[in-house]
């Protein structure tokens, strides 16, 4: 059964750390199927954003909403969102020593199960599983017999977070940064990823502060963020534009 | 003891065998003697106060004010079945002790192989006193250890274990030791002995555990451990007794020549317990490794007092302790390394790690060096922290509920020195031990730290 509403919406969105107003009446809509790009200076708050719809604590939202699915999802804690089907790849994903990668795939895995109801995953189907991930995304086993993220590259982590999304299979995808400390070729390893995991079910928004990401995962849109919002949106032309004349334009305005 | 807290008489002296008590090798003058000179220190210094240096953290006037008697033997009690659940669960030569006494009808022994002797002190000492005599008091010292003074001063009954001169005991025997409350506050006093000949090779586990009561009991045990030339010892402990049970325990060891003590405690249980671990690493490339963690939660307190003296050139000492400490728990972490004059080329490491769970939690850590070598390389380290809410959230970003993702990451926390535990089987008893206690807690704890 196809859900009418969008997959996300953001209305009007205030938000502020520690009393600090960073973003400021953003509204922004995503259904299923859409790649968007938000872009824009960096100290803008894209990072903020990104925090607030997975529900970081110290986030405090002061106005409008975000909806999932057309589901407030305001009272819901990170871990329920992450199960209603938001995933964040982090810009800067954390190392967990003494955290077995596979013991927290599992337990990532298994959370979602048990919100639709149904057992824990069979260990040869999950081995399965993420050996078809690791082949896709170049990860060796010495990387998943590791402790979470620890000891791993720019490029690795990046792979790592891919991994992840690919495994657990969210409804809508923020990648914060994710090109951050990629070499090119670490770069083409994760847009591959993404790209296909494009579907008609799945929406992304793809934050960056440089076109160059979205040459490997082209967008469907892309907005301008500076001074707390949306300040231009387009299509993926905007990007080069972008690319072309900076943000200067926009700062000034935003200012 | 250089504290003298004379109260007339010292507390706890209704523990001690009133004059006339039958005991076993009342008639030995050795037995005798030492009995007499053990009742004698607690007298005249009484229990330790907050003043002595070594129990500066641990303050023992709660258990001090409890009228105490001498616990009675599991016969007599009538107890029957032993909370086996709490012990560790792994597959052991299964020695049973209740109150200290051996309990014959609980014990498995019929399996053990030729070269490996267990006994009762109390049997050794009217049958064959001599075969004991050079293993009492020489290593737990009376006059260093309050608690084994009085210990002493009760010397009666505690297992003996020997493996004799090239000895390899495959099976871990396991020696569970029992609290049994009865409806007066009871104290037991276990004196055991482990001896390892010669490139005698044994792992022996320790679980103390008890039944659960609303009397108080007190458990103050030493254990004297001989690992001789080449023998290697591999000793593992699961304090996990009830929550109205105290416990004072001394483990003190003597390591020879190219002899390996490895060690492993897991203190989860009791309402305060202290365990000493003394370690004398008296032969050249003698080593131990001591490792251990303990979970604390409500107001329990758990110390681990350690002492690895390198008296001789060319030893190893690798010491790790990690604590969890929930509520108004408090630990614990004393270390002291003693490096003598003559101890050259030593390399002493110890690491001890706490994380509080919540914020009325509290620990107190005091490391120490005392180095008189030039030529050795010590190590010695402490933090203490919280549960990084960084790593917290990226956890729950991926769906996973704050129970689980708490659990995860304690038991990362306690992960490396887990994994330090020898013997696959082994590691798993324990972990299944610490999951459970970590159940517990997660579902309890206060989240306000994140």
């Amino acid at each position: 059964m196809k859900n009418m509403a969008p997959l996300i919406e953001i209305k009007d969105l205030h938000a502020s750390v520690d009393g600090k107003e960073i973003i400021k009446g953003l509204s922004l809509t995503i259904n299923a199927g859409e790649v968007h790009a938000l872009m824009g200076p960096n100290g803008a708050g894209k990072s903020t954003l990104s925090a607030v719809v997975a529900g970081r604590e110290g986030y405090e939202v002061t106005g409008g909403q975000v909806l999932l699915n057309g589901k407030d999802i305001a009272d819901m804690e990170a871990d329920e969102r992450a199960v209603a089907g938001i995933f964040l790849a982090f810009q800067y994903p954390v190392e967990i020593p003494g955290v077995g990668t596979t013991t927290f795939l599992k337990a990532a895995i298994n959370a979602r199960r048990r919100a639709r109801g149904e057992g824990e995953i069979e260990p040869m189907e999950f081995l399965k599983l993420l050996r078809a991930k690791q082949k896709e995304l170049d990860i060796p086993d010495e990387m998943i017999k590791r402790p979470v993220n620890m000891g791993y590259s720019g490029g690795e982590k990046k792979r790592a977070e891919t991994l992840q999304m690919s495994m657990l299979e969210p409804a809508f995808c923020i990648l914060d940064e994710t090109d951050s400390g990629l070499d090119i070729d670490a770069l083409k390893v994760v847009s591959d990823g993404v790209n296909a995991m494009r579907s008609p079910d799945r929406g992304f928004l793809v934050i960056t502060h440089y076109q160059r990401l979205l040459n490997y995962i082209v967008p469907d849109y892309v907005h301008v963020f500076a001074g707390g919002r949306i300040v231009k949106s387009g299509g993926k032309e905007l990007a080069l534009e972008l690319e072309e004349k900076g943000y200067a334009e926009f700062t000034e305005q935003a200012a | 003891m250089a504290e003298t807290n004379a109260i007339t008489p010292a507390a706890l002296s209704d523990t001690l065998p009133g004059a006339g008590s039958a005991l076993p090798g009342g008639q030995i003058a050795w037995v005798r003697h030492a009995r007499e000179e053990g009742a004698k220190l607690w007298q005249a210094h009484g229990a330790p106060t907050v003043k002595v240096e070594q129990w500066k953290y641990t303050n023992l006037r709660e258990m001090l004010k409890v009228p105490f008697r001498p616990a009675r033997p599991a016969h007599e009690i009538g107890l029957e079945t032993i909370p086996a659940g709490d012990a560790l669960t792994l597959d052991a030569h299964v020695l049973v002790f209740v109150n200290g006494h051996f309990s014959a009808e609980m014990s498995d022994l019929d399996t053990l192989p030729k070269g490996v002797a267990v006994s009762t002190l109390a049997t050794l000492l009217e049958t064959e006193p001599h075969a004991v005599e050079p293993f009492i008091g020489r290593l737990a010292d009376a006059a260093d250890l309050p608690f084994a003074a009085l210990n002493q001063g009760a010397l009666e009954d505690g297992f003996v274990v020997r493996v004799k001169t090239g000895t390899a005991l495959e099976k871990p025997l396991h020696i569970v030791q029992v609290s049994a409350a009865e409806d007066e506050p009871t104290a037991h006093q276990p004196r055991n002995v482990v001896v390892l000949e010669n490139g005698a090779v044994a792992t022996v586990l320790e679980s103390w555990i008890g039944t659960t009561s609303d009397t108080p009991s007190l458990r103050n045990a030493v254990t004297e451990i001989h690992v001789a030339q080449d023998a290697v010892l591999t000793h593992q402990i699961l304090q996990n007794l009830p929550e109205r049970a105290y416990n004072v325990a001394a483990t003190a060891v003597k390591v020879e020549a190219k002899g390996v003590y490895d060690s492993f405690v897991l203190q989860v249980g009791g309402k305060l317990s202290r365990h000493d671990l003394r370690v004398e690493l008296a032969g050249r490339h003698a080593e131990c490794r001591l490792n251990g963690a303990y979970g604390a939660s409500g107001t329990q307190h758990m110390d681990t007092t350690s002492f690895i003296d390198h008296a001789v050139p060319e030893c190893t000492s690798n010491e790790i302790y990690k604590g969890v400490l929930a509520g108004k728990a408090k630990g614990v972490f004393q270390g002291k390394i003693l490096v003598r004059r003559e101890a050259q080329q030593t390399d002493g490491n110890q690491l001890h790690k706490a994380l509080l769970l919540e914020r009325g939690a509290e620990v107190d850590t005091k490391p120490e060096l005392e180095i008189y070598a030039d030529d050795v390389t010590c190590s010695h380290g402490a933090t203490t922290g919280e549960l990084d809410p960084v790593a917290l959230f990226y956890l729950r970003s991926r769906g996973i509920d704050p129970e689980t993702a708490r659990m995860l990451l304690i038991e990362g926390f306690l992960d490396d020195v887990v994994e330090r535990i020898p013997g696959e089987a082994n590691r798993e008893a324990f972990k299944e031990v610490i999951h459970r206690w970590q159940r517990r807690q997660v579902d309890t704890i206060d989240p306000a730290l994140g």
